[in-house]
């Protein structure tokens, strides 16, 4: 079969992985580690929980479906007419498993012995749905319990409740496994036509790291892989103004002391302006308030924080945010102080000594990132899903300059478009 | 296979293990120390790596210290304890890239591993004890982090269980300790058993990793060799959990959505690796007797595992459940338990779950965290395996040692967080 195929070699790190563009309509990575005995492997969807909104080129207009969906999707993909599939993957001694988050479900495996017999299976079961309205059943059960079990977590409502601040319409503000209303909406016939929809190799990646072969694999997937027709799928989202909900929200739990997460609502973004816009803020946010900054001194000597303060640049399709967050006696506090400092930052300016120490930082970083399959084979899913070279984002962060970070201190950081989130004790 | 092995004792009961596959792109040095896990000593020693770890005297504020772990390419110093059987672990680390990998020359490993030695050899000290102002931050983020465990409510139903499940014994103590003890804490007396531990503990130190090794090895070994020493005799791993007369029942109610259920059982069996196949074939993983039974045709829960608590003798089983299903979910667990021991299961099931088993064995050697963690376990067990001959004792375990295993495990007590939630009542 005629697939395109290439090795692409990165100079910097001296690492490199295989490309092929399946003849099927897959995008397959493989990225051959050598002295490890463990294989991981990832087969994805461009498909998550924020995906409701979507058309075909069978469909007539967008059709909307029940939040929490693909996750429930994802749940019942795992039985097959005949039997469950960890039962084939026990025959292989492969750990198996999947997830689903905001903009995709991936099932995975890791191994040691059989990796090809394992990636039979993969590849057979993801394209073989099997929904009856029992099955689907069962799951709302267990689905049900799971959603209870993230109500109890006050760090996750913490986190969706600051998500509900920041956006109006964008689905990205709802839990990812739905609601137990939500679910009880999901039929066979929903699940299938989700699956269709969105189950298309064309809006798929399979990614190997491992003690692998190319050739070897290639064969396995020219088996199993069949053809999909491009259907023109699109997803559309809700409008989301450039404005946030509301700027703060409290919620009581049994916790034992404020839990919190402030974030800043950004201009959402795009391919190569998606992946500069990332790092900037990545290092920007190091630069304001991370462990080397004078700001994370200030707030720990005061006790206004603790070693569980982090950051984060939270990005999707159709949003872009900041978010740190942690525990706190006076999370507002810590809000004003975050605010007083960037404006203090903008007026003065950043520094370029420790801008050049994060740089660095963030490049050790990376190439621990190779040191196992897993992460490799998550850099090259995240990298094909929004378009990049999986050695794109070590290229961006070398190529960051000073002035590009401090640029991105006023576009990032407008006190207008934040909100601070809080958990609180009973 | 590691290019280099090398274990030799430096100094009274500290030894060094030095491990390079150049597979790594990133070297480690561990330092850990051992005492008994005890009541009067669990919450300043879970106290010790947050002092240790931020500062030296070469780097006395934290922000510089910081500072310069980052230009160091985000070389890390950590520490973290933990308690394995009634013993109390204090682990000590730093991590860096490989030299080979600096930009500009710079000799990472040999520089962060001095850090690290700097924290343990020359902590910053005023009047006595611990630096005041570090040390007031440090304590006060201890406490905030035992109160914290609250937060998550399935670590909190295990951590209470166990309270109960080890009554009167030193696995009872939570690592972390207790915050009326860490109150007590004083900048001297814990310097003071720092300097202690220093002096008695048993201590394994393991560099490991990828490239050159040798300047961090030399580096450990001048500092280790010299320190006074009057070490711990090392007293015997296995510390057997005895069964109760009656299984008690622990009902703790709480404001919650989701009721969290924690059954523990007990056995005298003295087969290690016996008891962890047949705790793995009953729940450890997602084609075990539980995960397909009670999750999936039962549809009780969302997860149901199965843990053997190593040199304990005790199987844990924790799940998440509505408050009405409570009593069939805890009907359906110990069904499968007397299902195993009536050999309700298949060949195929024992022979999956091996497979399982030495998958995972033989991945241990691809990250360095494995590698410390697998020779680290050898010393405490007293044992000298490499993986493969845990594979080679696993294929050898038969259908009627598994049946008997399980024969011999008693319930021994049933702890419930309960949920009081009105939200939980409607569902």
């Amino acid at each position: 079969m005629g697939h395109e195929i290439k090795v692409v070699k990165n100079e910097r790190v001296g690492e490199q992985y295989t490309y092929v563009k399946h003849s099927s309509g897959l995008n397959i990575y493989i990225w051959e580690l050598n002295g490890f005995s463990t294989t991981d492997a990832f087969f994805g969807t461009k498909y998550g929980s924020i995906n409701t909104r979507f058309k075909t080129n069978k469909d007539d207009d967008f059709v909307d479906v029940p939040e929490g969906i693909a996750h429930f999707l994802e749940h019942k993909l795992f039985e097959n007419e005949d039997c469950d599939v960890f039962e084939l993957y026990a025959k292989t001694g492969a750990n198996a498993n999947a997830y689903t988050s905001f903009d995709q479900t991936v099932y995975l495996y890791n191994c040691t012995d059989k990796y090809l017999e394992s990636l039979e299976i993969l590849l057979s079961f993801v394209q073989k749905p099997y929904f009856t309205q029992e099955t689907v059943d069962k799951e709302q059960g267990i689905i049900g319990q799971e959603i209870k079990m993230v109500q109890d977590s006050p760090d996750r409502q913490a986190y969706f409740n600051l998500l509900k601040c920041l956006f109006v319409n964008h689905p990205v503000k709802v839990d990812i496994a739905g609601t137990i209303e939500s679910i009880a909406k999901i039929d066979a016939d929903l699940l299938y036509r989700c699956y269709h929809t969105f189950y298309n190799l064309n809006n798929m990646a399979l990614c190997i790291a491992g003690n692998v072969n190319v050739d070897d694999i290639l064969k396995v997937c020219d088996e199993q892989l069949k053809p999909c027709e491009d259907i023109e799928l699109e997803t559309a989202f809700p409008d989301e103004p450039l404005e946030i909900a509301q700027d703060s929200y409290v919620e009581k739990m049994k916790v034992s002391m404020p839990i919190f997460y402030i974030g800043y609502k950004c201009q959402p973004k795009k391919g190569r302006e998606l992946l500069k816009a990332q790092a900037t803020a990545s290092i920007l946010t190091s630069l304001i308030m991370g462990t080397t900054s004078k700001l994370y001194k200030e707030l720990i000597e005061e006790g206004l924080i603790n070693s569980q303060f982090g950051t984060e640049v939270f990005f999707g399709d159709g949003y872009f945010t900041c978010i740190c967050g942690g525990e706190s006696k006076n999370p507002k506090l810590v809000k004003e102080r975050i605010f007083a400092e960037i404006e203090r930052l903008k007026r003065e300016g950043l520094d370029r000594e420790q801008f050049e120490i994060i740089k660095k930082s963030v490049y050790g970083g990376i190439i621990r990132g190779f040191n196992n399959s897993e992460s490799c084979v998550s850099l090259m899913l995240n990298a094909d899903f929004f378009g990049f070279d999986p050695f794109d984002d070590v290229e961006t962060y070398a190529s960051l300059t000073f002035e590009d970070v401090t640029k991105g201190l006023y576009e990032f950081f407008d006190s207008e478009k934040a909100a601070i989130s809080i958990v609180e004790p009973v | 296979m590691a290019l280099e092995y090398n274990r030799e004792t430096i100094c009274d009961k500290i030894a060094l293990t030095v491990v390079r596959d150049d597979k790594f792109k990133s070297c480690s040095v561990s330092v850990v120390f051992r005492k008994k896990l005890s009541e009067e000593t669990a919450t300043v020693y879970a106290l010790l790596p947050a002092l240790i770890t931020n500062t030296n005297s070469k780097y006395p504020d934290t922000t510089a210290f910081n500072q310069k772990l980052a230009s160091l390419y985000g070389a890390r110093i950590s520490g973290f304890t933990s308690k394995i059987s009634d013993f109390h672990f204090i682990s000590l680390n730093c991590n860096s890239i490989r030299n080979e990998y600096a930009l500009n020359g710079e000799n990472l490993l040999a520089d962060s591993c001095q850090m690290l030695l700097d924290c343990i050899f020359d902590p910053v000290i005023e009047d006595g004890g611990f630096a005041k102002k570090e040390f007031s931050i440090r304590k006060k983020e201890h406490i905030e982090y035992i109160e914290s465990l609250i937060n998550d409510k399935r670590g909190y139903a295990i951590k209470q269980a166990y309270e109960t499940v080890f009554e009167n014994e030193p696995f009872s103590v939570n690592s972390n300790g207790t915050v009326e003890r860490a109150e007590k804490l004083d900048t001297v007396n814990s310097y003071e058993v720092y300097k202690e531990l220093l002096k008695t503990a048993p201590i394994e130190i393991f560099v490991i990793g990828g490239g050159d090794l040798s300047e961090a090895v030399k580096l450990v070994k001048e500092k280790f060799a010299k320190i006074e020493r009057n070490a711990d005799e090392v007293s015997e791993f296995k510390c057997f959990s005895p069964v109760k007369n009656e299984v008690a029942d622990v009902v703790e109610p709480m404001e919650v959505n989701q009721s969290k259920m924690v059954m523990a059982f007990k056995s005298d069996c003295d087969e290690m690796y016996v008891c962890k196949l047949m705790t793995a074939l009953l729940g450890g993983s997602a084609f075990s007797l539980l995960f397909t039974n009670v999750r999936e045709k039962l549809s009780l829960c969302y997860y149901c595992a199965a843990r053997y608590v190593d040199g304990k003798g005790a199987l844990v089983i924790d799940s998440g459940v509505d408050l009405k299903n409570i009593e069939l979910a805890k009907k359906a667990i110990t069904e499968q338990l007397e299902d195993i021991a009536k050999g309700n299961f298949t060949d195929e099931l024992l022979d999956n779950t091996k497979l399982l088993l030495k998958g995972v064995l033989r991945s241990a050697f691809d990250s360095i965290g494995g590698i410390t963690s697998w020779y680290l376990n050898n010393v405490i067990k007293g044992v000298d395996y490499n993986p493969e001959q845990v594979m080679d004792i696993y294929d050898k375990i038969s259908r009627e040692q598994i049946i008997e295993c399980a024969k011999s495990f008693k319930l021994d007590t049933v702890y419930l967080l309960e949920s009081k939630s009105q939200k939980a009542e409607e569902v």
